[in-house]
């Protein structure tokens, strides 16, 4: 999932979102509120992690201007404060779910798991291509009795391509996507990344089902 | 005298409201009640001498009645001897008849005043004898059949006689009378100086009534302030119990958090990256050390919070401290500042423990340093001022604003410019040091202006 993540302290920060990439997520981590204010309106994220004290704006204030915006994404935020009166208000500020630092890891990335459902694009533990199938929380890639582990820059790409099947994706789509906003990929990154993929669907017999359309940018379609 | 007014007053603050609010409500009401009362009582006394007034002038006008009946019998009688007409007697016959009632009517009235009494046994006497006389006469004249010349003289003789006991009567009668006329007056003089007395005693109700409502509503008033400032206070209390609590979970969380993070990060990451965990480590061990501290800080904040100045057995020279913790702090301070120290060339003792002022100038260094921009001055000054050593410690940094300025003391505030900008602290520095200069018996205070620079003074007391 692209995931928004919102904490001062750099220290919290930096292994958190280490955490998150390594299961396969994307984050976009940032340190005060005027900048998660901006990527706010900019991107769209599946999942949104705020911290609530922060300088400038705080995370009760990003949540409730989210959700003036009309905008669904779900919210979890992670604070110190531990009161009912504190939870009862970030809740209402329109959160999904609250946790109170310290924060256990594992916890951590089972709650994101848990709201990932939730989100619209959701489509269960697992994307299907006629019989190509991956599990996300393993990060497997099955087909017929076979099974391969992508590495998470591999299911990266392969879950944005198995999340629009049969769509023609252009490489500043998936460039914008699959890259944090801070992060600018090189002019080859994406036949890189596609480069790789291919070689691992070839290990299932199914290279050829990753096109490239010249002039237009890729796509996955099974071929029978 | 204003003094012992002045204490009352202050006794009566101290009152519990209740009391004090029992007496507010009960003012008024004993006033009113008094005033009720004092007039219920002046009304019946009014009624009272009214009564008697009246009483008084039953008297004079039966007294009156029978002098009427001693006048209509004599004159019948001397008509009836001057004309030997029949008619010129029945004035005597009615007052003959009616005078044994108007005597009981009168005595009754009078059976409460004794020294009357013996006047209308006088008086009653005279009116019998002459009513007698003229019976007597009336008797004898209607038997009578002298020659004229000693008829006249006879009647003449009579009369004389009936002149005087009339005027006996009269006399009585007019004693009496007059007794009763000094009774009127005094009464009626009794009774103008009661109603005087009402009006008066019903200004003073009105008068007491407004002045102890206004003192009612006076002291409720004050009552209310006082209620409304302890609500207040009780406000703020819990404004900065809430500021700390939100405060303290954020600041104490917060290395646990990062701890926690970094250690659960190595373990999910050591066998595929295993080059990771040296880093992480180091990590967890510099904030488990940042986080002993902190501990340590809120230890010490913790064993001496409200504990009252003791007694320091030693005493030692200030200025050799300073210049010690001058060199230790510039030995690891980083920053590159100007510094200047100025200290005197006296020795000033002070009674107390080294270490903790030692920690007091640290502190207030190290926030100099914290808060002050490359190529900004620092000054630590000391001097004597009366019996006080006075540390300033003053530098061109980034200063306190006007909103964070009463709150910079308190346990884990950071200033929400400070955070912003990422400075670090724990927010437990100047509150060890106000603590440990509170326990020396001295006093620090701060002048600070936004964006130029704040100077912090401690006060501290001379060993005599």
């Amino acid at each position: 999932m692209r995931i928004l993540f919102v904490e001062d302290d750099p220290e919290q920060l930096e292994p958190l979102s280490t955490a998150l990439t390594h299961v396969g997520h994307l984050v976009d981590g940032v340190q005060e509120g005027e900048t998660a204010q901006w990527l706010m309106q900019e991107k769209t994220y599946d999942l949104l992690i705020l911290d609530w004290m922060l300088p400038k704006v705080n995370g009760l204030e990003l949540c409730s201007q989210y959700r003036q915006q009309g905008k669904s994404t779900p919210i979890l935020l992670l604070t110190a404060k531990d009161t009912t009166a504190d939870k009862v208000m970030g809740l209402d500020a329109g959160a999904d779910d609250y946790l109170i630092k310290p924060v256990d890891v594992m916890e951590l990335l089972a709650r994101v798991r848990a709201l990932g459902r939730r989100s619209p694009q959701w489509l269960g533990d697992q994307l299907h291509l006629q019989d190509l199938v991956l599990d996300l929380p393993s990060m497997t890639l099955r087909r017929g009795d076979q099974a391969i582990v992508l590495s998470t820059r591999e299911y990266q790409f392969l879950e944005f391509f198995l999340r629009h099947p049969g769509q023609v994706i252009s490489r500043e789509q998936l460039e914008l996507n699959l890259w944090e906003w801070d992060n600018q990929p090189e002019s080859n990154a994406v036949s890189t990344q596609i480069r790789r993929l291919r070689l691992r669907l070839e290990e299932l017999g199914c290279a050829d089902w990753l096109e490239t359309i010249y002039g237009m940018g890729y796509r996955l379609q099974a071929n029978s | 005298m204003l003094k012992k007014l002045w204490l009352k007053i202050q006794k009566w603050q101290q009152l519990p409201p209740t009391q004090r609010g029992i007496v507010i409500i009960a003012l008024p009401v004993c006033c009113l009640l008094s005033t009720v009362g004092v007039l219920i009582w002046l009304s019946a006394s009014i009624a009272d001498y009214e009564g008697w007034v009246r009483h008084t002038q039953r008297v004079q006008l039966e007294g009156r009645e029978l002098l009427n009946h001693l006048i209509d019998a004599e004159t019948g009688v001397r008509g009836y001897h001057l004309t030997q007409q029949v008619g010129f007697l029945e004035p005597y016959y009615t007052a003959a008849a009616q005078l044994p009632s108007t005597l009981e009517n009168l005595e009754a009235l009078i059976s409460d005043n004794p020294h009357q009494l013996a006047h209308f046994q006088d008086l009653k006497s005279a009116v019998k004898e002459t009513f007698q006389l003229l019976a007597q006469q009336l008797e004898e004249g209607l038997n009578l059949s002298l020659a004229e010349a000693e008829q006249r003289l006879y009647f003449y003789q009579q009369l004389e006689q009936a002149k005087q006991a009339m005027d006996r009567s009269r006399a009585a009668i007019n004693a009496f009378m007059s007794e009763e006329d000094r009774l009127l007056v005094d009464r009626q003089q009794q009774l103008e100086a009661l109603r005087q007395t009402n009006t008066v005693v019903l200004l003073l109700a009105v008068v007491v009534g407004l002045g102890s409502s206004g003192l009612a509503i006076h002291w409720f008033r004050q009552l209310y302030q006082e209620v409304d400032l302890r609500g207040q206070r009780l406000e703020v209390a819990c404004d900065r119990l809430a500021r700390f609590t939100a405060n303290a979970s954020h600041q104490l969380r917060a290395p646990i958090a990062a701890i926690l993070s970094h250690a659960q990060v190595g373990l999910l990451l050591a066998r595929q990256a295993p080059e990771q965990s040296l880093p992480r480590l180091e990590k967890v061990a510099t904030l488990a050390k940042s986080m002993g501290q902190l501990v340590n800080d809120l230890l010490f904040l913790a064993r001496y919070e409200g504990v009252s100045p003791p007694d320091f057995a030693t005493s030692f020279d200030l200025v050799p401290l300073i210049e010690e913790v001058v060199q230790e702090w510039q030995e690891t301070s980083t920053a590159s500042h100007h510094f200047h120290l100025e200290v005197p060339s006296v020795p000033l003792m002070i009674k107390g423990d080294r270490e903790m002022l030692k920690q007091v100038i640290l502190n207030l260094l190290t926030n100099a340093d914290r808060y002050t921009p490359k190529g900004g001055t620092i000054t630590l000054q000391l001097n004597q001022q009366g019996t006080s050593a006075v540390i300033n410690v003053s530098d061109t940094g980034m200063g306190i604003s006007e909103a964070a300025l009463p709150h910079i003391f308190d346990y884990f505030y950071r200033d929400e410019r400070v955070r912003q900008q990422g400075i670090s602290g724990s927010g437990l520095g100047l509150a060890i040091v106000r603590q440990i200069v509170h326990l020396h018996r001295g006093t620090v205070t701060v002048h600070s202006q936004e964006n130029q620079g704040s100077t912090f003074t401690v006060k501290l007391p001379l060993a005599p």
